[in-house]
């Protein structure tokens, strides 16, 4: 991109074509405007490409969540083909994607492991009910990361604004006796 | 449209043979001087410009504001006086 000047008129032209600019010949006097105009049309690309890059991860995501839920339930079945189906999730990102994706993929297949692991085991009726609400929200995370970070944050907003508010009361009360 | 300058019709008038760059409608003695260094003094070395860009619009205008410093308006008048003489001469 920055390197548009040190191209060649050849250069110029085929990427002007690339992203189907009307232009005419390339010479001394115009090629100041036409190397102005790649540059512009490239800042756009850059920006969408990038949308594009989220939009693949959602996509891989869903799948993941599709193969691995079913092994859960049926837990004499599951260790096996669990294993395989998310090691091949993995693979396909490495080969498809540069290597942040890859990264976190990885990351996200050993979460779930853990948290799939931890709430199974004891069942008092309140670890049931959080339990329950973790699937949720990871059913979430694979669906639409976005919407399961702003819900994960607003529950957090809400959580602390209710604790603040719980602890702040107490607070009132002293402090309007003292005026009083 | 709007109405067209004097210098406009006078310009499209006759075929434009050695007139200075400043006899263009839209470019006056600041954005001539401006030309000039550039080396587009005659009116015809602006043409040659504009039908290097192939007569196009928008590009002759984004170039005569990047190159002049011309506004808008600038831009337009000469172009449209460009556009005009072309269209009865060459």
């Amino acid at each position: 991109m920055t390197k548009l000047s040190s191209k060649s008129d050849q250069e110029i032209i085929d990427l002007l074509d690339q992203y189907g600019l009307k232009h005419g010949p390339i010479v001394d006097s115009t090629r100041g405007l036409y190397e102005k105009k790649l540059e512009d049309v490239m800042a756009k690309d850059k920006v969408k490409t990038s949308s594009d890059k989220t939009f693949y991860r959602e996509e891989r995501e869903e799948i993941t969540y599709v193969h691995y839920r079913p092994p859960i339930r049926n837990e004499e079945f599951g260790d096996g083909p669990k294993k395989y189906t998310s090691s091949e999730i993995i693979r396909e990102p490495e080969s498809d994607f540069s290597s942040t994706p890859k990264a976190y993929y990885k990351t996200e297949a050993t979460y779930r492991n853990v948290s799939y692991s931890k709430p199974s085991p004891p069942k008092p009726s309140a670890a049931q009910v959080t339990g329950s609400v973790k699937e949720k929200t990871s059913q979430e995370t694979r669906l639409i990361p976005i919407w399961f970070q702003i819900l994960a944050f607003l529950v957090v907003a809400g959580f602390l604004y209710y604790t603040f508010s719980i602890m702040e009361t107490p607070q009132e009360n002293p402090f309007n006796k003292q005026d009083e | 449209m709007s109405s067209t300058s004097q210098k406009h019709r006078s310009f499209i008038a006759e075929p434009m043979g050695d007139k200075p760059v400043t006899a263009l409608s839209g470019i006056g003695e600041v954005l001539g001087r401006k030309l000039e260094e550039q080396g587009f003094d005659k009116a015809f070395v602006v043409l040659g410009q504009f039908l290097v860009l192939r007569k196009d619009g928008e590009l002759f205008t984004d170039w005569l504001k990047d190159a002049c410093g011309a506004n808008n308006r600038q831009a337009t008048s000469c172009y449209q006086c460009l556009k005009e003489w072309c269209d009865a001469f060459l």
